[in-house]
């Protein structure tokens, strides 16, 4: 009993952590969620890379590096009984300058550098990240503030809609938007926000059902505020949090979708690098045994994205929902 | 140390000495392997290997005829044939040439007259056999054909034709239909088209066409007069009177057939055609999942390979399979480039054209797209005016890998911070990645867009391509005419890019009243060199054909004027397979 007063005593007050640094509190995250830092690591390395592709890259993810050996094979018009490349026989690139092979990650077989492709390939899937999952999750709140808020007749129909958006399979739906929109970034990016918004309407209409039974609003409602001015300035800062969770979580599964378009050649077009393009055009042309690296390379890169943008947007839930807070 | 230095220069000289010794030697034997090649050819296959062209190692130019394939007694029938195609639009040869919609048409109808196939045939170049005409004959001016057409021959017996016999007056309504349409370039030159009995046909020109009846032969499927009647095009039916019945079309999936029973031919034993009962056409679009189709058994005969990496890998995968490598552009053919708006800027600017053409460098293209063995086509044969194959050296300044003066043209033409341009297109898109990142080191920029092929096959039709649009197919017909003036006359049919320039209008209508076989060729090496120089498409080039079959599969032959997926010979060749199982 005696020391669980002095433990009592010596734990601090809630003014105390006010007071506490930042930096402080951040490594307390840290320490409370390691995985969510690594994960945290990765995204800002993914950032940094996807912002700074101009000058990380070594080279220009479109240029076509020259072939050694060519001129074995630039013989008469119609070649060539002597050497082309076989598969036991890769082929080896250089520059403009005759330079040998630089590439760290190897290069592909039209003879481009993967890593640079790797790089600039990260600001399709850092885009779909914000603003596919942004735009998505954005008009998806705005409906499921609608819709919790005024509830009766307009709940129902914009909810059967939302019902009629989430019995499509995800990929489905993306696929069949774009195929009738057309193969392009900017339209991937539409149709990853369709699947996005239903999952975002549900979230925010059950949170705001429950926020609206609170008093304040009730008070503010007897003040005589107008219904707008109670959704976005009593209801909309309350749902904030499950809005940010939400998008957090989703980031991870956007940058999936959009490789996963575009492996079926329905996201960004070829030769502009994509990860998910990267891959899909490579299983038609190579096998991953004659040249594996340019396979695992985009292979590697979704998996690390997705993976810290699942872990990053666990940590922020479990560190901003109030229910899971502490353990 | 000067000791050292002595040395290396004796080990210099002496090395140099060994290479200029071996260059001269590598190339005799370089050329008389070929000469012996080309001997073994006409001494085994009994025809002549056309100049230049040459053997690619693992892949041969030839297969010849085995000892079932010659004999008609030992054929088995009854099997079910399975190949890959790609997704017809629709299927009225009168709206398009394209090959999606040629191949349906070609298992269902007939032609008064048809190129021979098979492996009898010789692959590089077209011998012209009777289909619906059992014989024909020109006048001494060159300017009335008639045609005399093979008696009881049926329309299948699917309503609403029900099997009635085919007439001269088919003929004639066919050909009068094909006046106005997309294949215009033949009929519109006709003057009359005359029926004087049930089975002769009287066609007579406005000017004389030295190649009419290669040209009809290409092209020009003799279509009912009740479907149009009843549905007012030929676009989702198709009953004719050719080998196969046409069962069901599925779009985006293939096309079902049975083997026609009333088909009129027969072969030398006496036996019915066609051999097969059934035959299964495939679409599918991806290539690795095409290969994967044919490795599990689901095709018998391979997709059409342009690299030489992917036959090297079906063979490691497939060691049964039989290769034949003069699929595409050898003689003809196979073309992979651009067409572009000329009638508009950019590209009515000449320099642009050549700025685009010297940005590309083919050489790289043909080393990492083709592994070396490749061609360059630009859909005129080569064979109507050159002995030897021209290799890229023959082609002139503009298709010279010259990066300098393409920046300096595109600057003088207004462009000097480079250039965009749109380009939407489905063919192409394994050349397009190399092309569009070569062009960005010269300042073009390329935006390109993918639809799929039946958009592609529309947007092309009706030039609604914006800048340009990209190509890689066969150019159809089996003669010079065919081959230029759709495309390049300023009132061709075909002419997709706008193309106007009165010294090529002139050229064209000149050829093909040219009756002396030296003239015509001095006019068509004109007609070559003007393409070189006004660059009214750019050309780029393409990979070697390779096709496969099964060793179980018996008659297919791929023939070099027909694609690498035969698609301009698919039911013509189907009527005469069989499956040795």
């Amino acid at each position: 009993m005696e020391q669980s007063e002095a433990a009592l005593l010596t734990r601090p007050v809630a003014g105390l952590r006010v007071r506490q640094s930042r930096l402080r509190g951040l490594l307390q995250i840290g320490r409370r969620k390691p995985l969510g830092t690594v994960a945290l690591f990765f995204v800002v390395v993914l950032v940094i890379v996807a912002l700074g592709a101009p000058l990380l890259a070594p080279y220009d993810p479109l240029y076509v590096h020259r072939m050694v050996g060519g001129s074995a094979l630039k013989g008469p018009g119609v070649a060539t009984a002597a050497l082309p490349p076989t598969i036991e026989r890769s082929p080896i690139f250089v520059n403009e300058k005759g330079q040998g092979p630089p590439f760290l990650l190897g290069s592909d077989d039209k003879g481009r550098d993967i890593l640079s492709r790797i790089i600039y390939g990260a600001r399709v899937s850092l885009m779909v990240a914000v603003i596919a999952v942004g735009m998505g999750t954005f008009s998806g709140a705005l409906v499921g503030l609608i819709s919790g808020f005024f509830e009766g007749k307009t709940d129902l129909i914009l909810q059967r809609i939302v019902d009629g958006l989430m019995a499509f399979p995800g990929i489905i739906l993306a696929m069949s938007i774009v195929a009738v929109l057309g193969a392009s970034t900017v339209n991937t990016f539409l149709a990853l926000s369709v699947i996005i918004a239903p999952n975002a309407s549900r979230v925010v209409r059950g949170a705001v059902l429950t926020i609206k039974q609170n008093m304040y609003v009730d008070a503010a409602r007897a003040i005589g505020a107008t219904p707008l001015r109670i959704m976005f300035q009593h209801v909309l800062p309350n749902v904030t949090a499950p809005i940010i969770i939400l998008a957090s979580v989703t980031m991870g599964n956007a940058i999936l979708l959009e490789s996963s378009l575009s492996f079926l050649g329905l996201g960004t077009p070829l030769p502009d690098p994509s990860w998910g393009n990267m891959l899909g055009g490579v299983s038609a042309r190579v096998r991953i045994e004659d040249a594996p690296q340019i396979a695992l390379a985009p292979g590697i890169a979704i998996s690390l994205a997705v993976y810290a943008f699942n872990l990053f947007g666990d940590a922020m839930r479990d560190i901003w929902d109030p229910r899971l807070r502490g353990r | 140390m000067q000791g050292h230095g002595l040395r290396g220069i004796a080990i210099l000289a002496l090395w140099g000495l060994l290479v200029a010794a071996c260059a001269p030697a590598a190339q005799q034997d370089q050329v008389q392997r070929q000469e012996a090649f080309e001997k073994k050819v006409e001494q085994v296959a009994g025809y002549k290997v056309p100049g230049g062209i040459q053997d690619l190692e693992g892949f041969p130019l030839f297969v010849t005829p085995d000892e079932k394939e010659k004999d008609p007694t030992k054929v088995k029938r009854g099997s079910s044939h399975r190949y890959l195609s790609l997704d017809p639009p629709h299927l009225d040869i009168g709206i398009t040439s394209s090959c999606t919609v040629y191949n349906v048409n070609d298992m269902v109808y007939s032609k008064l007259v048809r190129a021979k196939v098979g492996p009898q045939a010789d692959p590089f170049r077209i011998e012209l056999d009777g289909d619906l005409a059992k014989s024909w004959e020109v006048s001494s001016d060159g300017l009335t054909y008639t045609f005399k057409l093979r008696e009881g021959v049926k329309w299948q017996n699917v309503p609403p034709l029900n099997g009635r016999e085919l007439l001269a007056e088919d003929v004639k309504f066919a050909f009068e239909d094909y006046q106005n349409s997309i294949q215009r370039a033949t009929f519109e030159n006709v003057a009359r088209i005359e029926a004087p009995d049930k089975y002769t046909v009287k066609i007579t020109l406005k000017d004389p066409n030295v190649d009419f009846v290669a040209s009809i032969a290409a092209m020009a499927f003799i279509h009912p007069k009740e479907i149009k009647d009843q549905d007012g095009s030929w676009r989702q039916k198709a009953i004719g009177t050719g080998p196969f019945i046409l069962e069901t079309w599925t779009p985006k999936q293939g096309v079902k057939y049975r083997a026609n029973p009333d088909f009129w031919e027969k072969d030398s034993a006496g036996g019915k055609l066609p051999y097969l009962d059934r035959a299964e056409m495939f679409v599918i679009p991806d290539s690795a999942a095409a290969a994967a189709a044919y490795r599990s058994g689901q095709l018998d005969v391979t997709p059409g390979f342009g690299k030489i990496l992917d036959g090297q890998q079906l063979k490691k995968s497939d060691p049964d399979t039989i290769f034949m490598s003069n699929g595409s552009g050898l003689v003809r053919g196979n073309v992979n480039g651009f067409i572009m708006r000329l009638d508009r800027p950019p590209f009515n600017d000449l320099r642009v054209r050549k700025a685009l053409s010297m940005g590309i460098d083919r050489m790289t293209m043909v080393d990492t797209l083709y592994q070396g063995g490749y061609a360059m086509s630009m859909g005129t044969s080569w064979i109507y005016m050159f002995d030897n194959m021209p290799t890229l050296k023959d082609w002139g300044p503009n298709y010279q890998y010259n990066p300098t003066e393409a920046k300096k043209l595109l600057a003088e033409a207004g462009y000097p911070s480079g250039l965009k341009v749109d380009l939407i297109d489905w063919y192409y898109r394994d050349p397009a990645e190399t092309v569009i990142g070569l062009l960005k080191e010269v300042g073009i920029t390329v935006n390109r867009r993918e639809v799929d092929n039946p958009t592609q096959v529309t947007i092309i039709t009706k030039g609604e391509y914006g800048d340009m649009t990209a190509v890689a197919w066969y150019i159809p017909g089996y003669e010079a005419d065919s081959e230029n003036y759709p495309f390049l006359h300023s009132k061709g049919a075909k002419n997709y890019g706008h193309y106007s320039n009165p010294e090529m209008d002139k050229l064209l209508d000149a050829q093909r009243k040219e009756r002396d076989p030296a003239k015509r060729r001095e006019i068509l090496r004109k007609i070559w060199d003007l393409q070189l120089t006004d660059l009214p498409y750019i050309w780029t080039p393409t990979g070697r054909g390779i096709n496969g079959w099964r060793p179980y599969v018996k008659n297919f032959r791929p023939h070099t004027y027909m694609g690498t997926l035969s698609c301009y010979t698919t039911g013509n060749n189907n009527r005469i397979i069989w499956h040795d199982k």
